[in-house]
């Protein structure tokens, strides 16, 4: 799994199409942060669960599961035979004065959290900034 | 060395800052330099070889190992929030050896108080002042302390902390990441912006490293 990381409007996305071509972009994770937040979850734990429901689908990560790997395939990767690569998009939200609203305060606290897990887990972490990739891992 | 460590919120600063200080107060050279060069690999595609220093400590055994010490900087309000974030940090450093000084005001005073935690004496407090890796969290904290919570009178927090780092063996300082958010904010908080920014910068320029947390993973700022 491969983390790319940047404030809003940095060069993620285009990055992401230039250098993983094939790979599986997932880039909405603090709107589902927000959700989760809003059923009373821990993010945290959501995002750990969504990252072992994960296993097998794509590379980097052991274990095949071919009715996922068949999801995978349908949602337009050029490769049948291998697996592609999972590529997460998450903006960077934390660098701002603290919000007044709580539940503000708790979703950027919990966007921050996130990323660290994915940081942790990734085989690769990618900073963007003014469209400039640093590799951080 | 005096160490800056900056960062968003949930951004692992605080982890990151307390790993540093564990490694530096153990003379965990390898430990220690892991933690502060990771970044410098940091080639812009080409995936980079996996670099495994391993946990060798050859100094271990020749150097004496540092006192930790934790400037805590919250007024503990009674709110549910602020007994939550402290609690947390409380975990965090639980079991690593930290002492822990309250010290929300007033950071000039914390030299002494090391001095006497440590348990030193008019004969031999420099000997016990130069073993001691100092962290601090945070100075936004400590700043809106000085704001807020005061008659008024501001006690100096650059200069205190630049002679303490000239004293202790490492002082690391926690910074936050406030500046980036495009928003407009009532004069009084763009003035606590203004002040607190200055104060980074000063102390950014009097410490011997600056890095910021993104993620967990430190990036190289000085």
């Amino acid at each position: 799994m491969i983390l790319v990381l940047g404030g809003m409007c940095q060069g993620k996305h285009s990055f992401c199409k230039k250098e993983f071509p094939t790979a599986v972009l997932i880039d909405d994770f603090e709107y589902k942060i927000r959700e989760q937040l809003k059923q009373g979850k821990d993010p945290v734990k959501e995002a750990e669960r969504w990252l072992e429901d994960n296993t097998g689908s794509f590379t980097d990560i052991t274990g095949v599961s071919s009715d996922k790997a068949d999801r995978i395939k349908d949602m337009g990767s050029d490769s049948v035979a291998e697996k592609p690569e999972l590529v997460i998009i998450m903006r960077e939200v934390g660098s701002g004065v603290v919000p007044m609203d709580r539940e503000e305060r708790e979703w950027r606290e919990a966007v921050g959290r996130v990323s660290c897990l994915f940081a942790e887990r990734a085989a690769r972490v990618y900073r963007l900034l003014a469209g400039i990739p640093q590799r951080l891992k | 060395m005096y160490y800056l460590i900056t960062g968003g919120a949930g951004s692992g600063k605080s982890e990151y800052a307390e790993a540093l200080a564990v490694a530096l107060a153990g003379n965990e050279d390898a430990e220690t330099q892991k933690l502060l060069t990771e970044v410098e690999n940091s080639g812009v595609i080409e995936p980079t070889v996996e670099d495994n220093p391993g946990r060798e400590r050859p100094f271990k055994g020749e150097k004496k190992r540092g006192e930790l010490y934790y400037i805590a900087t919250m007024f503990p309000y009674e709110d549910l929030e602020t007994k939550k974030r402290i609690e947390r940090h409380r975990l965090l450093r639980a079991g690593k050896g930290f002492v822990t000084i309250e010290r929300p005001l007033d950071i000039g005073r914390v030299t002494g108080e090391i001095i006497e935690k440590a348990g030193g004496d008019c004969f031999h407090e420099e000997n016990r002042l130069s073993d001691a890796v100092v962290l601090l969290e945070d100075l936004t904290n400590l700043y809106a302390n000085e704001c807020y919570e005061t008659d008024g009178h501001i006690h100096e927090i650059a200069a205190p902390l630049r002679e303490l780092s000239a004293n202790v063996k490492d002082l690391i300082v926690v910074a936050n990441e406030l500046y980036s958010d495009g928003r407009e904010y009532p004069e009084e908080t763009e003035k606590f912006l203004r002040n607190l920014g200055e104060l980074n910068r000063e102390m950014a320029g009097d410490a011997d490293r600056v890095i910021e947390v993104v993620a967990g993973l430190p990036v190289n700022i000085k």
